[in-house]
């Protein structure tokens, strides 16, 4: 129970860490994913959307977003990863969301595709250095790594990629132990 | 006063059986078969084959964390949660930690499940016989007491249940592991086959075979008159499996018990002992706790067979106190509970294999491979005592690249390549039953039934590091001939109990005086009591063991009609 209670202080907390004057304003709808623990807003569910299309962009095939990948990311963050890890996430997430803003002056949903990528890709190399206020940590990794662990995991696992791209079958009726793959043997085929 | 002879009346049956999980099923089948009225007792809930399988048909995506439990699960199940199956879609099938406590003396990982069918629905199904290098381990060797049983008394019983069960394996004609009646193989991979040659070329006693398993790989009558049909190669095998393509007792012996009209199934009802009659010197029956009420209820019947698993049928004899077993029933030379063994399974050997790149599989294998036991088979050679078999698994890994971000992310994640082969393999090792590894009641602690919480004192020994310490070697060697790279070795220390093969403390034996069983599973001071479960086990041999719990149980089920026809019961 107390435990419970903590987390969901620390949800809001950092929740409303997020809510910075240029933010109000913003979707203040809820958000759509229900989650045991951490108190997401919609706003924040938007952005983290957002944030995994920029990863795993919409091409002839869906993108993360569509995908859902975004929520997979909230549901292993909620219930599988421990109270330090979700703080830092989340602390991680609005550090970004700060550092995008300082460095092209637009928040996250107002940049373009190319700048929210570009932007994603300087965390990726270090290049971003979040402004930290006195005794704060810099958790820029310790929210992408998982961010991007997490989406990409979300993205290969749900349905659209794993039946249409990859041609899981739930019943292959049996086994081969031995398949000759030739050059133009298709992913089902390699994949087995 | 008639009120009371009434309702014992209609709690009087020919025979009941404890348990409702591998051994208890084919208790019930046989039994009911038979035209005797069959009571089983299953402390847990009912699981009906299709229907209380609520996650056999989903797909990957629907769970929502693809498979891994929650942190606060797994926190609240330190034990359960090192078993390997307990995961997102098959957690419902195991106990929870804290539901049912018990006291380790020494860490022991007790895996159960509770329900009718017991672990039969969660079980890897690998399935080999006994070889009579088996049953001769303690005379040869100078361990435990001699078994009092042989191969042929077995191998007409083995057949039987092979037939019924459903049992896919290749005749490979080792003495050590005697073939069965086998549904066709499965296949082995490009890599396993390689492997089987390079080994069989350097080492005349040395074999890798492919599983034998309970998988129906040819449709039969008997497997439709069961509603059975082949196995699929979902390999979703532990959430249930809606073809019955693999034996549990729920898809198999337990409608088969129902449909004969003679079996009764209780669930919720956990035995808390059996009832010894002094005046009549025998058991009538067993005394049972609602699950769900809590009341106390009576069942009687002319045999009892106790199935409740190794361990629980250990604490049910041992809680069946009375002026005439004071220590337990049946336990007149105060060896229930003792000499206790387990499989070692800690040890692992990986390798990677460079080459047959053009090579894959199709399907999924719920099945791998196998090389049974090598060493000290024939004679001792080793400065050990007993052997190993171990397990053989190959497969290809996938490289993908998460390099990047946006589109060039995107299109390394839809352009995955085979990597190379891996090939794995695990210990199964003998370990031998001592008297000091020990199961007993707890003085102090009861569960939430007012049943005393079983104290569980095992351990490993010198024999068992020696073991796993030759083991690795030997398959580094093996792994080494045949070319692999990349070669890890390791020993987890994993505590006795994850094997999920205990085994033993109501041991078989011909002396009353040094065993608890006879040579047809009954209590040697109260015939009409029969254990056929693991507890029964006079040493652990390396195969898997529920094979012979079946055919042990058909053993003992025909010897018991037999005795009660000719009226010795
Ligand atoms: C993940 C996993 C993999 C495995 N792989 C293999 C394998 O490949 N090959 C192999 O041979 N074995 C394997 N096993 C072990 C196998 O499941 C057991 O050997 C087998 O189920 C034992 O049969 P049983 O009838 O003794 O016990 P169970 O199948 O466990 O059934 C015992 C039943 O008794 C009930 N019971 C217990 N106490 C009481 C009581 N007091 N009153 C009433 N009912 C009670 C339980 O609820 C349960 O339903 C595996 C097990 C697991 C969990």
């Amino acid at each position: 129970m107390q435990r419970r209670t903590a987390l969901k202080q620390i949800g809001i907390l950092a929740g409303g860490a997020m809510l910075l004057p240029s933010c109000i304003g913003k979707t203040t709808a809820p958000a759509a994913i229900s989650l045991n623990k951490l108190v997401i807003s919609g706003q924040q569910e938007n952005l983290l959307a957002l944030m995994a299309e920029a990863l795993i962009p919409k091409t002839d095939t869906p993108g993360a977003r569509e995908v859902k990948a975004h929520h997979f990311v909230l549901h292993m963050l909620d219930d599988c990863y421990e109270m330090d890890a979700q703080q830092k996430f989340l602390s991680g997430f609005a550090q970004a969301q700060q550092a995008i803003e300082a460095k092209t002056g637009k928040e996250f949903e107002d940049c373009s595709l190319q700048e929210q990528q570009t932007f994603l890709k300087e965390i990726e190399e270090g290049k971003i250095v979040p402004q930290l206020k006195a005794g704060e940590e810099n958790n820029l990794e310790a929210f992408y790594k998982p961010f991007k662990g997490l989406t990409i995991r979300g993205y290969l696992g749900s349905e659209y990629i794993m039946t249409n791209i990859f041609g899981y079958n739930m019943i292959p009726g049996k086994f081969q132990g031995v398949v000759e793959l030739s050059a133009d043997s298709d992913l089902k085929t390699i994949l087995g | 006063m008639n009120v009371n002879i009434d309702s014992k009346e209609q709690h009087t049956y020919d025979a009941i059986v404890i348990g409702s999980g591998i051994s208890g099923g084919w208790a019930a089948k046989e039994l009911a078969e038979k035209g005797l009225k069959t009571l089983v007792l299953e402390r847990g809930r009912d699981v009906k084959h299709g229907v209380d399988y609520p996650t056999t048909n989903m797909k990957p995506w629907e769970f929502e964390h693809k498979g891994q439990l929650s942190l606060d699960v797994q926190k609240e199940n330190p034990v359960v949660s090192k078993c390997y199956a307990f995961r997102e879609d098959a957690q419902h099938f195991f106990v929870k930690d804290k539901e049912h406590p018990y006291v380790q003396d020494k860490p022991f990982d007790w895996i159960r499940g509770y329900q009718v069918g017991g672990k039969s629905l969660l079980w890897a199904r690998q399935t080999q016989r006994w070889s009579d290098f088996d049953f001769t381990g303690p005379q040869r060797d100078g361990f435990a007491v001699d078994w009092p049983i042989r191969y042929k008394d077995i191998a007409p019983w083995y057949s039987y249940v092979e037939q019924f069960a459903g049992i896919s394996g290749n005749k490979d004609g080792l003495a050590e592991l005697p073939d069965g009646e086998f549904l066709p193989p499965m296949e082995m991979t490009k890599i396993e086959s390689y492997f089987k040659e390079k080994v069989a070329a350097r080492y005349k006693d040395r074999h890798i075979i492919i599983g034998r398993c309970a998988h129906i790989t040819e449709v039969k009558p008997i497997f439709i008159e069961q509603g059975r049909v082949k196995c699929q190669h979902r390999d979703l095998c532990q959430r249930g499996c809606p073809f019955g393509g693999y034996f549990s007792s729920n898809a198999s012996t337990i409608p088969w018990a129902l449909r004969t009209g003679n079996m009764t199934l209780r669930p919720h009802s956990v035995v808390d002992s059996i009832i010894y009659d002094e005046q009549k010197g025998r058991a009538t029956g067993v005394r049972v706790i609602d699950a769900e009420t809590k009341e106390s209820i009576e069942f009687f019947a002319r045999i009892i067979f106790v199935n409740a698993a190794a361990l629980n049928t250990n604490l049910i004899l041992l809680n069946s106190k009375s002026s005439r077993f004071p220590q337990g029933l049946g336990n007149d030379n105060g060896l229930l509970g003792k000499f206790v063994a387990f499989h070692n399974y800690r040890a692992r050997v990986s390798a990677e294999y460079d080459g047959f790149e053009n090579f894959t599989k199709y399907g999924n294998r719920p099945n791998g491979c196998y090389i049974p036991r090598f060493r000290n088979v024939r004679k001792q050679e080793t400065d050990f005592l007993r052997g190993y078999a171990a397990g053989l698994y190959s497969s290809r890994s996938i490289d993908r690249s998460q390099e990047g971000v946006g589109e060039e992310l995107k299109s390394n994640l839809l352009s995955p390549k085979l990597g190379p082969w891996h090939v794995n393999s695990h210990i199964m090792g003998e370990t031998i039953p001592k008297e000091s590894n020990t199961v007993s009641l707890s003085p102090t602690l009861v569960d939430a039934w007012g049943i005393p919480q079983l104290k569980i004192n095992i351990d490993y020994d010198d024999n068992d590091d020696k073991m796993v310490k030759d083991y690795l070697e030997q398959i580094s060697e093996m792994f080494t001939d045949a070319g692999f790279t990349n070669i890890k070795t390791s020993d987890s220390h994993q505590a006795p109990g994850l094997d999920i093969h205990e085994m033993g403390g109501v041991r078989m034996g011909h002396d009353p005086k040094t065993s608890l069983l006879n040579k047809w599973n009954q209590l040697h001071a109260c015939k009409n009591v029969f254990v056929t479960d693991g507890a029964c086990m006079t040493s652990t041999a390396t195969q898997n063991p529920s094979l012979t719990y079946m055919a042990l149980t058909a053993r003992a089920v025909d010897y018991a009609a037999k005795q009660i026809n000719a009226k010795e019961l």
